[in-house]
């Protein structure tokens, strides 16, 4: 087993499910010490739990990304671990279906406040450690919904553009400390939020179809594989990319 | 190695193009180090011989113009020969050419994208059964000047933005077959092609110089760096990825922005 990350601290946001929770067994299977942030900590501690069956570690935090307290709360944790703070994905994210005519007020706040402040706050809160160690890498969940439009996702669209935006800025400024800075744009991948909102399709194995004929690769994406795209931009592998938006679609946007 | 190389029993056989020197060369020398079989086509006979000699690996060195058509059937099907697949197709090699648009002569054109573009549409074709065989996967080396262009590159950004529009057809053709395509956009590497392109410039270290400030770290990537997100690119780690345009380029395109 090759071990990129041995000992080295890696904060996920979101991780509590779908592709947070892929990436934290990923990371821990390379030696990784993974913090385990979601704002639920049960489904923290769920992850954790099988974080630790692999024979990985990692530890639990309770953290709403909308709330800046919550972000500077995680990072204090972290640094208990080894006093680092090496990696941090910002996977946390929310969706909604509709246009600007179908999308409330509140809606539009929440999916803007978890999707791009979300990654606002647990930058800010992160980058002080990292610009101090002169070394970091933050990789940001985007989507194929961040590089092209897609019909009925008005919000989404619109949030997923600026982590791709944010992504670029912050690769930039914080470049010459050694930081990099990019994002994975995934296309339809099998994760519970896609299932829930199959399973609330007038007919879900039809509306299963529609989503796969759309992938020139004939099937959706799987958790797994957006997390060795995530591993791949946080290793030292990708040491000279910075400020990409790397699509992990199945060549939907090809 | 991630544990889904190590699960195939029998070793993957990875195909590099100007694989004896630059990125090409450090291509090689990162799938040999993952457990693949590696098979370099090169035109340069010397350097086959010398990256012979220096890593003493059990490579197929194959003395090889990848603008020929002929002669690039006869490599993949030697390769194919020896080891009954082939996994990977690394469409690497390139040249450079620098002149302003007056100074193109038909030749040139037709040289560099002979050997830039039509080698990758010879090599993709002439291994297509094999990358069937074995779900494969092509990774083309392009450049950022494909993307954003480059002065005196009229033919050359032309070649790589040729190589970025092949990829995603062929992403798209080879989907339903599980062959996956994709492309990597270095801006500058340090390069045997990089010394040489500098050299064909009036002052070759201001140059270089400006080669390492173009980039927001200040410095040109190594070979290595470039051969880690091709290697990504062609492994089972990138599964759910094709058609993909990724640059590696250490915020150059940033920075053209900051200035």
């Amino acid at each position: 087993m090759s071990s990129r990350f041995e000992d080295k601290v890696v904060v996920i946001t979101g991780a509590g499910s779908g592709i947070g929770r892929c990436a934290a067994l990923a990371f821990a299977q390379e030696g990784g010490l993974v913090v385990v942030a979601d704002r639920s900590v049960e489904a923290a501690a769920a992850t954790v739990k099988l974080v630790e069956a692999s024979g990985g570690n990692a530890i639990a935090v309770a953290c709403d990304v909308t709330r800046a307290s919550d972000c500077e709360q995680a990072v204090a944790k972290s640094l208990q671990l080894t006093g680092r703070l090496d990696v941090l994905i910002n996977n946390a994210g929310i969706g909604h279906s509709g246009t600007v005519l179908a999308t409330d007020e509140a809606t539009w706040n929440a999916v803007m406040a978890v999707n791009v402040n979300g990654t606002f706050l647990m930058s800010k809160a992160a980058l002080p450690v990292m610009i101090k160690q002169g070394a970091g890498a933050i990789v940001n969940t985007a989507s194929i919904a961040g590089i092209k439009a897609l019909p009925d996702r008005a919000v989404y669209c619109t949030a997923k553009f600026a982590i791709v935006g944010l992504t670029r800025a912050m690769a930039l400024d914080h470049v010459a400390q050694g930081i990099r800075v990019n994002c994975v744009c995934p296309g339809t991948t099998d994760t519970p939020w896609i299932a829930e909102r199959l399973g609330q399709a007038t007919n879900p194995d039809a509306a299963r179809a529609a989503l796969v004929a759309r992938q020139p690769m004939g099937r959706l994406g799987l958790p797994t594989e957006i997390a060795t795209a995530i591993l791949f931009l946080a290793s030292d592998e990708s040491s000279f990319t910075t400020g990409a938006a790397l699509a992990v679609d199945g060549g939907f946007l090809a | 190695m991630t544990a889904s190389d190590a699960a195939q029993d029998e070793p993957r056989v990875a195909l590099i193009t100007g694989g004896a020197k630059g990125i090409g060369l450090a291509t090689a020398r990162l799938f040999d180090q993952r457990g693949y079989r590696v098979a370099v086509l090169d035109a340069d006979e010397e350097a086959l011989r010398a990256a012979n000699h220096t890593h003493n690996h059990n490579w197929m060195l194959l003395p090889t113009d990848v603008s020929s058509a002929t002669q690039v059937d006869g490599a993949v099907a030697a390769v194919a020969a020896a080891w009954g697949r082939i996994d990977v197709v690394v469409n690497n090699a390139g040249i450079a050419f620098a002149a302003a648009l007056a100074e193109h002569s038909n030749d040139d054109w037709a040289r560099v994208f002979a050997v830039n573009v039509q080698s990758a549409f010879f090599v993709c074709r002439a291994a297509l059964h094999w990358l069937q065989a074995s779900r494969g996967a092509v990774v083309n080396v392009s450049s950022m000047t494909a993307l954003v262009g480059q002065p005196r590159g009229v033919a050359y950004a032309a070649s790589k933005g040729a190589l970025v529009a092949m990829t995603k057809a062929l992403a798209l053709e080879l989907a339903p077959a599980g062959v996956r395509v994709n492309c990597v956009c270095p801006a500058g590497v340090d390069t045997p092609l990089m010394r040489s392109w500098a050299a064909s410039q009036s002052d070759p270290a201001a140059v270089l110089l400006a080669q390492a400030q173009m980039h927001v770290l200040g410095r040109m990537a190594t070979p290595d760096e470039i051969a880690g997100a091709i290697v990504f690119l062609a492994t089972p780690d990138a599964s759910f990825i094709t058609g993909v345009i990724l640059p590696v380029e250490g915020g150059a395109t940033l920075g053209y922005r900051r200035a």
